[in-house]
């Protein structure tokens, strides 16, 4: 009798069966706008609501109950034996502005549910890497950015898909994405920017060594040049973390080795900013540690030594930071002995 | 004009995002890193909305903080949180285009029109409004962070709306520094970043093993509730930075609220009292949560929002004009307002640890919150009289210290028993130096805060025994010390054992003090052989002259303290084959001690 009044809870893989059943139902209804239909997609709607804040619940837990492995693994597998994430990303666009939250929180969860200590949503992931396309495409419609965004950063934890987006037409696009007006939007596209080329240590190598001259041309250009202050700055900062970076030596031996290189990098560290001055200070040192300067570079300094040293002087920053003080010492002293060769 | 008709023509009017499109009107608050001014929407008729200009200059390290706020402001939906419209850098500001609310943060309203607090029945409808955008935000896995009469903003018709979340923290948003584990679930999430404005700040966040979590949002939300009732929040007759230091070291009995106004007409209900001490409860988890506080009796028969319109806003004078005024009495608000204004961004928020609070007593009655500090010893008065003291204290002192540390490296050197000024780094080494220039204007200060303390150690112990609190009397300083190291035993089961090693370090120790000291007192002679006379200029720039000088001479000075660690390691392996304890433990332990004395002097 109980059963009557108390369905029993369903289990994960049936809560998953049954979104992905509504998601079909809503992808083939979705623009037809017949009157009768309008009240029971909306019935539907609601329905799914509340089914993807439960596969959400599931994989969170709530304030009451920690996540219980088994059923995320159950979950995660019922949604990957399917298409389940191309019905959830294209139908997006249709949910409203909450269930779009759970929904990308699930999407971003799933990501790093392991089943038999396998990433199965890696192995989805590469069988359709198209997906990538949609989610990327997503910068465009400023009403999906920060969904599409928050996916798309959990998706390229894996190094096959961030190797796909790294290699693809797409990488080109970041270059306006991350300068949009909207701030919510381009901030968000920079951190994944950062992300890509951040993460994957021995992948962001293999790029930056591949794709070299485009990349930096546009670097250079678009960003460090760029009118934009938030621009300038993020770039700063994320080129000095590239060029740093133990596995990236190569492509910053040739990046220091450039004499437009140093021109940019001593325009910003002229800067009103000081936030960029400091940053820039971190690539520019490289450029004076670098031991085997190529004599464009060591003309470039000596013509103006004075101004420099005289700059260095007065540069300081507000906290109390010896490797700072140290590294700019180490740049006095070299710039201070450079000679002039032929 | 073509604009404005594509406008209307979709219902959802967004919002252009250059700055030309906007004429700014009126400034109508301010804070440490951010402005707030009224402005016009030209091409939208020119209606009327609220602009936030932060400066990214300001917010050096914290971009993702900018990023996260400005993403909650777009992501989050619920009528009881203000939404942002949109945002886009000028410059170097971020400008953030906001609904204008047009009776201000709740903090502007209480200070111009209700100096003594509001009545009950509007503090229930607007914490019930409060209740609700936490509820929500907690359900979306958010953390305010930052709840306080300032950042409850009210519109004309009543609508009562939290805001700013520059220093929020999401479950959903990864982020390295905050938390311990960025994934974890909604239960076990724990955030162990200081973040907030001290008088609302839960003592789980500002000292806790295991960090915080959304119980920290109840916290601050009763303290706002005392803030309301009595017009501001406890503990705020004490200027934020010093005087929660002064607190520590005053042994102040900080019972809020001074007599004159306490309360004459002032009767709470019952369930008020209740309500606000259960947000108080020391213990996070004896808190209810926002859902549970909404079905408190309190909020039965609670009013709806045109109740605030015609007791609260009804002959308000506008925003504008009173943030007029508020600049009027007091000409430099940007360097001195740091908590009040609606716009305080996270440079107001995030400070250094700087003190543990052992408990908190809420006095239900006098409904007031009293602090319980394991501390109950002014130190300042003591250093003069006690000489025989001072080593053992300040050993004590560095024990301390390096709890801290273990803690929180980032917040060894804000940690001193001896200084006002919490954040002057090269202050913290004063006691030590001793005997250096400094000592001159050590004692002077030390003086000097002694007169000032002793009014308010007299007032306070007044207050402490009508309050009916325990009072610990200037004659039992011994006890006190005792409970001291007692209360520094029991911070972590580890420095139990640490401290207990100490104690038999003691003599070791010691003598070393002695021995850096004898060195110091020859640098200090050196120093004062050079500079001579002048040493009582800047003392600031001095001490930063003195410093560079000093680097010099500290390294030998390092050189002989690393033989005298090796002639103390040798000593406490000896000690420590008589003694059980594991002796390799003991040598960390010395060398974090001693290295810390270094470091400090720095």
């Amino acid at each position: 009798m109980k059963g009557l009044f108390k369905p029993k809870p369903k289990t994960p893989a049936e809560l998953v069966r049954q979104t992905r059943d509504l998601l079909i139902y809503l992808d083939l209804h979705s623009s037809s706008s017949a009157p009768g239909k309008e009240a029971k997609r909306e019935d539907k709607m609601a329905e799914l609501s509340k089914l993807i804040r439960e596969l959400k619940s599931i994989l969170y837990g709530n304030s009451e109950s920690e996540p219980v492995s088994e059923a995320c693994a159950q979950l995660t597998q019922e949604f990957f034996r399917e298409n389940t994430l191309r019905l959830l990303i294209s139908c997006l666009p249709t949910l409203s502005l909450e269930t779009r939250k759970d929904a990308t929180q699930v999407v971003a969860n799933l990501q790093r549910q392991q089943v038999h200590s396998r990433l199965i949503a890696s192995d989805y992931l590469e069988a359709n890497k198209d997906l990538m396309d949609t989610l990327i495409s997503g910068y465009e419609n400023p009403d999906l950015a920060l969904h599409y965004g928050a996916m798309l950063r959990e998706c390229i934890r894996h190094q096959t898909i961030a190797r796909y987006v790294l290699e693809s037409e797409h990488m080109k696009k970041f270059f306006d994405y991350i300068q949009l007006p909207n701030f919510d939007i381009a901030s968000d596209a920079s951190a994944t920017f950062k992300e890509l080329l951040t993460r994957h240590k021995s992948t962001v190598a293999e790029f930056l060594t591949k794709n070299y001259d485009w990349f930096f041309a546009e670097y250079n250009s678009k960003l460090l040049e760029s009118e934009n202050y938030i621009t300038r700055r993020q770039a700063v900062k994320l080129l000095g973390d590239m060029l740093l970076d133990r596995a990236n030596a190569g492509v910053m031996m040739r990046y220091v080795s450039s004499k437009d290189n140093l021109r940019i990098l001593m325009n910003l560290l002229r800067e009103s900013s000081k936030t960029i001055q400091l940053e820039a200070f971190h690539v520019f040192k490289l450029f004076a540690a670098n031991q085997n300067k190529p004599p464009e570079i060591v003309s470039i300094l000596v013509a103006n030594r004075s101004k420099i040293l005289r700059f260095f002087g007065n540069f300081k920053i507000d906290k109390e930071d010896d490797q700072f003080e140290a590294d700019k010492a180490q740049v006095i002293k070299e710039i201070a002995a450079l000679e002039p060769r032929e | 004009m073509a604009s404005q008709v594509h406008q209307q023509e979709t219902n959802m009017p967004s919002y252009p995002l250059d700055p030309t499109s906007y004429k700014i009107l009126q400034k109508i608050g301010n804070g440490v890193s951010a402005t707030v001014y009224k402005a016009a929407c030209l091409p939208m008729n020119s209606s009327i909305v609220a602009i936030k200009a932060i400066d990214l200059e300001r917010s050096r390290a914290n971009l993702d903080n900018v990023r996260r706020e400005a993403k909650a402001m777009t992501l989050l939906s619920h009528p009881n949180i203000l939404k942002a419209h949109c945002s886009f850098t000028v410059d170097h500001y971020l400008w953030v285009v906001m609904p204008f609310m047009s009776a201000g943060s709740l903090h502007s309203i209480i200070s111009s029109s209700f100096p003594d607090g509001l009545n009950e029945t509007s503090i229930a409808v607007v914490l019930k409004e409060i209740l609700n955008a936490l509820l929500y935000l907690h359900d979306q896995g958010h953390l305010h962070r930052d709840i306080k009469a300032g950042n409850i903003l009210v519109d004309s018709d009543g609508s009562v709306k939290l805001t700013d979340f520059g220093v929020s923290a999401s479950i959903h948003e990864p982020n390295s520094s905050n938390s311990s584990s960025c994934f974890s679930s909604s239960m076990s999430f724990m955030l162990n970043e200081l973040a907030g404005t001290p008088y609302w700040m839960a003592p789980e966040v500002i000292h806790s093993h295991i960090g915080y979590s959304f119980k920290a949002d109840i916290w601050s939300f009763g303290i706002t509730a005392l803030e309301l009732a009595h017009g501001r929040p406890p503990l705020s007759h004490l200027p934020p930075w010093k005087s929660l230091f002064m607190r520590i070291t005053n042994r102040l009995r900080p019972c809020d609220y001074e007599k004159g106004k306490k309360d004459k007409n002032k009767k709470f209900s019952k369930n008020f009292r209740d309500m606000v001490a259960s947000c108080l409860a020391t213990d996070p988890l004896r808190r209810p949560n926002a859902g549970k506080l909404l079905k408190h009796s309190f909020f039965k028969n609670c009013k709806n929002v045109d109740f605030l319109v015609k007791n609260m806003l009804n002959g308000l004078p506008p925003v504008e004009e009173r943030y007029y005024r508020e600049c009027l009495n007091f000409p430099d608000q940007s360097a001195a307002n740091i908590d009040g204004n609606e716009d305080d961004s996270e440079e107001a928020g995030p400070v250094e640890k700087h003190r543990r609070i052992s408990g908190w007593n809420f006095n239900e009655e006098a409904f007031q919150l009293v602090p319980v500090f394991p501390t109950e010893r002014s130190v300042d008065s003591n250093v003069a009289k006690e000489a025989g003291f001072f080593k053992e204290e300040s050993i004590d002192k560095r024990e301390q210290r390096r709890i801290m540390r273990n803690e929180n490296p980032s917040a060894e050197s804000s940690f001193s028993f001896w200084e006002g000024e919490a954040q002057d780094r090269t202050t913290v080494d004063e006691p030590i130096t001793g005997a250096t220039q400094e000592g001159e204007h050590n004692l002077d200060e030390a003086q000097h805060r002694t007169t000032v303390d002793e009014p308010i150690i007299g007032a306070t112990q007044e207050e402490v025994t009508e309050v009916g609190v325990d009072v610990i009397k200037s004659g039992e300083e011994r006890v006190a010390m005792e409970e001291h190291i007692a209360a520094i035993k029991s911070t972590a089961g580890e420095a139990i054992r640490r401290t207990a090693l100490a104690a038999k370090m003691m003599p070791y120790l010691m003598t070393l003090l002695e021995s850096l000291d004898d060195q110091r007192l020859a640098v200090a002679n050196l120093i004062f052989e050079i500079k001579g006379e002048e040493v009582v200029i800047s003392h600031q720039q001095q001490l930063q002259h003195a410093v560079s000088r000093l680097t010099l001479q500290l390294e030998k000075e390092k050189t002989k303290s690393a033989q005298l660690e090796r002639e103390l390691e040798v000593l406490k392996w000896k000690y420590a084959e008589k003694d059980r304890d594991d002796p390799s433990e003991d040598v960390n332990e010395t060398r974090t001690a001693t290295d810390s004395n270094t470091t400090n002097d720095q």
